[in-house]
């Protein structure tokens, strides 16, 4: 395509002109480069600026995830305190959080006819001492899990206790917001003292809350378990529940 | 700085790293024949290329490395300056296809003078607004088919066969004169 005749009209920039351009531009103050703004809009923001803000962005929310809902193990003697956040998300209609620990401890095996399994020794712990209005009375079969409730004690109030037990390793431990719990002793040796638990406020939640006024959980471990006495209102106090479980005599209850 | 002489250098915009005196160089015949072309009058060119340089002076901080080269960007502006000189002045926008071509054919005057120049402006007054776009940003702006079709919003392929047409129309022209 011969063109030559386009470029060969094209007028030359006159010199005055882009002289004079040039100075009027390099001189004319009004001209001068903006004020840096101290809060720039996001539209004067780079791409790797944008790119960049969205990362902390994403940084922080998982910073406050880890911090606010993190699940962390606070070792107090031979237990392992799970602590939770105060709100938990649950099946509508649940009881109990499932909080499962790992432990390093494995429970040693057995074989029974021809399958091993894992051998839980535990000991039948009997209160001595029971808080005055309460008289042991039947498990009802919907308190029975996995955990074992070795006891229910209640009085004509329909205020109960219950004693349960679950196997240190691989079994459901302590779990309480930061906070919420205190060490304290049981025959001199470490114990957990637990203020409330999850509970619904509405059937139709899905979310459970923390209730400080729900009772007492008093647990502390002997051998490969986990023992654990514990209330539903404000009827008994901790030291009642502390004395209780200092009362228990051991007796044998099981064996392979 | 040979054509600026010894005006006070323009600093560089470090954060695009912009060598502004450099850009204005480089682009300055570019933006002035765009214009010459686009308007077909020497002075009203100067005009806007001085408008378009002010503002993009002006609003440099404004130019973003990573969207695109310096001379789109400044082409851009140069675009928009002349749709709103043309708005702010009232006047018909040059590039509507003219209702007769007799009253738009050089007057007698330019054809004495010889100039080529002017015998090109009064074709290219003479085509439709979108070819003398394209030839404008061709030969005056410098761009390349592809860039063009970007900018236009073409195929490369349209933009070839336009230029291709326009240019052996307006040599056939200057033949018969």
């Amino acid at each position: 395509m011969n063109d030559d005749f386009v470029y060969r009209a094209l007028p030359k920039v006159p010199k005055d002109f882009a002289q004079s351009l040039y100075a009027r531009i390099s001189a004319d103050n009004t001209l001068a480069l903006p004020q840096p703004r101290r809060f720039p809009g996001i539209r004067s923001l780079r791409r790797w600026q944008v790119a960049l803000i969205i990362l902390g962005l994403i940084l922080v929310v998982a910073w406050a995830q880890v911090v606010v809902f993190r699940i962390r193990y606070v070792p107090i003697g031979d237990l392992w305190l799970v602590e939770i956040a105060r709100t938990t998300q649950n099946a509508p209609g649940a009881n109990q959080a499932t909080v499962f620990v790992p432990t390093p401890r494995q429970l040693p095996t057995v074989i029974i006819d021809g399958i091993v399994r894992e051998a839980w020794y535990y000991d039948f712990l009997s209160p001595t001492w029971i808080p005055e209005g309460f008289s042991k009375v039947e498990v009802p079969p919907s308190m029975i899990s996995y955990e074992e409730s070795m006891g229910l004690w209640s009085n004509d109030a329909g205020e109960r206790i219950r004693l349960y037990a679950v196997p240190q390793a691989g079994g459901m431990h302590p779990y309480a917001p930061s906070g919420i719990y205190e060490e304290v002793q049981v025959n001199g040796q470490p114990a957990i003292l637990i203020y409330g638990r999850l509970a619904l406020k509405k059937p139709s939640e899905n979310s459970r809350k923390w209730d400080n006024a729900l009772g007492f959980q008093l647990s502390w471990s002997l051998g490969e378990s986990i023992y654990t006495l514990e209330t539903f209102g404000s009827y008994l106090s901790e030291y009642d529940l502390i004395r209780m479980a200092e009362s228990m005599k051991i007796a044998p209850r099981w064996s392979p | 700085m040979s054509a600026l002489g010894k005006a006070k250098p323009l600093q560089l915009a470090a954060s695009q790293n912009v060598d502004w005196e450099s850009a204005y160089e480089e682009l300055l015949p570019r933006v002035y024949h765009y214009f010459c072309l686009r308007t077909g009058d020497r002075l009203e060119a100067e005009d806007l290329t001085a408008a378009t340089f002010e503002r993009a002076w002006r609003d440099r901080e404004r130019y973003r490395k990573d969207l695109g080269g310096f001379s789109n960007w400044l082409f851009g502006i140069a675009r928009h300056v002349v749709i709103t000189h043309y708005r702010q002045n009232h006047q018909e926008d040059p590039f509507e296809e003219p209702s007769t071509v007799e009253n738009l054919r050089p007057t007698e005057d330019a054809a004495t003078q010889q100039d080529e120049f002017e015998r090109l402006a009064a074709m290219l007054a003479l085509l439709p607004q979108r070819e003398r776009e394209i030839f404008s940003l061709k030969y005056g702006g410098q761009f390349s088919n592809r860039s063009i079709a970007s900018i236009l919003d073409l195929t490369e392929t349209n933009v070839s066969t336009i230029l291709h047409r326009v240019v052996t129309r307006l040599r056939e022209q200057l033949e018969q004169k």
